[in-house]
């Protein structure tokens, strides 16, 4: 065993510029993204994870070294960076809004490329491998029959729903969307939850890893592909489930009829809700179940980053996903506690959307979607970290 | 010849209070064909783990083309191809996509597949799915999979597992092909003592985590004297002698008649004063090297492989 030298902070600096760049990088988009959340800045926020997760590449994964201070240090950056997010979430709810422009969003895009740059062949090699385990995602059955299943379930659910008074297309389509969702939730947590752990039981790891790549890089790669994954997903269903409902019910204004109040009397109807205001609610709707999606997807990862054989990671991811999902009745957990959990906010906000365009008076929260957003992007993002924390750290002998 | 393409030093493995590793050195230069053997449970997997980095050192280092692999694992495992055990693949995909897949890893040319698949005699079944190969077209496939690219040093754990005869001779000369052509660098762990001998330059023995005996096989084989042919003066009288002799060396006749003696270097004064003393020296002495086999069993105690 080489014996290990005191590192110097400049000496690692210098070291590591690229890994301090992207984390600086990933910090600024972290912020930028809890900024931009509540204007549905969808791109943006998808910075946050993108950013948050090319740092995290680097600092968890020890096969590059074994310096004590060094594993220490990157423990502490990334740390760091989900507190500078959570801290100025903090920051914007009391009022001091963080400077916000064009160069703001520029400058993350500016560091994020010069990072990639600086650590050499990071980006190519990431970019490979995410080639890599795309082709194998597509041609796998489970992707194929998992997608194919959440078209038909949006498309059933469609199809038997049973038309209350006054409902929109709106309506149906929260309703459908959220019947699509929940199967993908499923399939994806499945994917997640075999993605390494299936590797390792079929074998196929150890022919994988002996390449020259960090495993942090092969975890991100995987990452990357499982948030591809629920982006197609949600696509998939969005499209069903809009168009099923746009040739069914229509997506117009929601209006509430006028009621003569003598015979003969004309009462024009009353726009509820024009359809510009429904479609920003389910666009909301639509971005949450994307968040929800990959925070799944991601959670799914960590188990099965945990264990050598599909069946106890799989185990493990689902009774924690019932945990989350039905928090209150398994667990007997409070709304207040329920309220840190990023799966109930994409349900709430399409339950909104349904009534809102049923003609049903409700309160339309924007704070929830933000909320559901920065949950979901946080729960994904400690995931990601703890596989790679988890996952560079073990031995493998399957 | 450059340097070392693989050393290994001081390389230990712990898994609790079992010591799979006690402390492994070795040294593989470039273009050789190195022949890693050992008992069941010796430690052989475990080293080729830990070069694979599929699992960490307790203690040691192991530096591909003088870089270490912990300090820098991507420059240093580049041109480094493994085939760990049982070889796995995807089993809904065919051999040549499979293939294909492990040249993206390796930024390979993609012909390459083609080439690797005709040199393994896996082109006719190129297209159909893995999961319905027998061991030995996985065995084929994974080695295919290991020579894909430009590899600097390939590593092989037990390559001609399910092979036939035949496949296991074409193994063989693709081995020495690449290595002659390309100058590939090898590492194979075997239990088939017989094809280490007909393909290695260079020997390695594990023993309990140890290394026994590492070398040129050549020089280790000379080295090793199993015993001794000797023609004396009279044949029979000098077996009697030898038959009453304290030492006991229980001598047998070949044969030619000529006396069959066990023994190493260090019994032949031994034997040359007992056959003066007994009035039947020697004419010729003719020492007797050892098999493969047979230098293997006495490094490890008698235990097979």
């Amino acid at each position: 065993m080489s014996t290990a030298q005191p590192v110097q902070p400049g000496q690692w600096l210098r070291a590591n510029r690229g890994l301090a760049l992207w984390f600086v990088a990933a910090a600024i988009a972290l912020v930028q993204g809890v900024r931009v959340a509540n204007a549905q800045a969808s791109l943006a926020t998808l910075i946050v994870v993108l950013a948050l997760t090319g740092a995290l590449v680097h600092p968890l994964d020890v096969s590059r070294t074994r310096r004590r201070g060094g594993i220490a240090a990157r423990a502490a950056g990334a740390f760091a960076l989900i507190a500078i997010g959570l801290a100025f979430d903090t920051l914007r709810k009391i009022g001091i809004e963080a400077v916000g422009s064009i160069a703001f969003d520029l400058g993350v895009w500016i560091i994020v490329l010069v990072s990639a740059l600086v650590e050499r062949g990071t980006l190519g090699r990431l970019l490979r491998l995410a080639g890599v385990e795309h082709t194998k995602l597509i041609r796998s059955r489970l992707y194929q029959i998992g997608l194919l299943a959440a078209v038909l379930v949006t498309l059933l659910a469609g199809m038997t729903h049973e038309p209350l008074e006054g409902e929109t297309g709106w309506s149906v389509a929260a309703t459908t969307l959220g019947t699509g969702t929940w199967a993908a939730e499923l399939f994806l947590l499945v994917l997640g939850a075999t993605t390494i752990a299936g590797e390792l039981g079929q074998g196929t790891l150890k022919m994988i890893l002996p390449h020259a790549y960090k495993r942090s890089e092969w975890i991100a790669a995987k990452a990357i592909v499982l948030l591809l994954s629920a982006a197609t997903f949600t696509i998939v269903i969005t499209l069903v489930s809009i168009g099923h409902a746009a040739m069914t019910t229509g997506l117009g204004d929601v209006v509430k009829e006028g009621i003569p109040g003598f015979p003969g009397e004309e009462i024009p109807d009353e726009v509820f809700q024009t359809a510009s205001v429904m479609r920003d609610h389910l666009q909301e709707c639509v971005l949450s179940g994307l968040y929800a999606l990959a925070a799944t997807a991601l959670l799914g990862l960590f188990f099965s980053s945990l264990f050598d054989s599909v069946v106890p990671a799989l185990s493990a991811a689902f009774l924690l996903f019932l945990g989350l999902k039905s928090a209150d009745v398994l667990l007997g957990l409070s709304r207040d506690v329920q309220e840190y959990i990023y799966a109930s906010y994409p349900g709430q906000l399409r339950s909104w959307t349904a009534k809102l365009g049923q003609g049903l008076n409700e309160t339309w929260d924007a704070a929830w979607f933000e909320a559901g957003v920065i949950r979901a992007a946080l729960t994904g993002a400690v995931a990601w970290l703890f596989a790679i924390a988890w996952f560079s750290r073990r031995d493998l002998h399957g | 010849m450059s340097g070392p393409v693989l050393e290994v030093r001081g390389l230990e493995k712990h898994y609790g209070t079992v010591h799979a590793l006690r402390g492994i050195d070795l040294s593989i230069d470039e273009g050789a064909i190195y022949g890693f053997l050992g008992p069941n449970g010796a430690g052989k997997t475990t080293t080729i783990r830990i070069i694979a980095g599929l699992i960490q050192a307790t203690a040691g280092s192991v530096a591909l083309g003088g870089i270490d692999l912990r300090e820098d694992r991507i420059r240093a495992a580049t041109g480094l191809r493994t085939l760990v055990e049982v070889p796995s693949f995807y089993p809904a995909m065919s051999g040549r996509t499979n293939l294909k897949l492990f040249a993206r890893l390796a930024k390979a040319d993609p012909k390459d597949v083609d080439r690797l698949l005709d040199a393994v005699g896996l082109t006719h079944a190129a297209d159909r799915a893995v999961g319905g190969y027998s061991l030995g077209m996985r065995q084929r496939l994974g080695i295919a999979q290991a020579l894909v690219g430009k590899p600097r040093l390939v590593v092989l754990d037990e390559p001609m597992n399910g092979l036939d005869p035949a496949a296991m001779h074409e193994m063989r000369r693709l081995i020495r092909e690449e290595r002659d052509q390309r100058g590939v660098t090898f590492f194979l762990s075997s239990h088939l003592l017989h094809d280490v001998e007909l393909l290695c330059d260079e020997v390695g023995i594990i023993h309990e985590g140890r290394m026994v005996a590492e070398g040129r096989l050549k020089t280790l084989l000379s080295q090793a004297i199993s015993g001794f042919r000797i023609t004396t003066v009279n044949n029979e009288a000098a077996a009697t002698a030898l038959r009453a002799d304290r030492m006991d060396l229980k001598p047998r006749l070949d044969p030619d008649g000529a006396l069959l003696i066990d023994g190493d270097e260090t019994t032949l004064p031994y034997l040359h004063r007992t056959l003066v003393d007994a009035g039947t020296p020697a004419i010729e002495i003719i020492p007797l090297r050892e098999s493969l086999e047979r230098y293997f069993l006495d490094k490890t105690e008698g235990v097979m492989g």
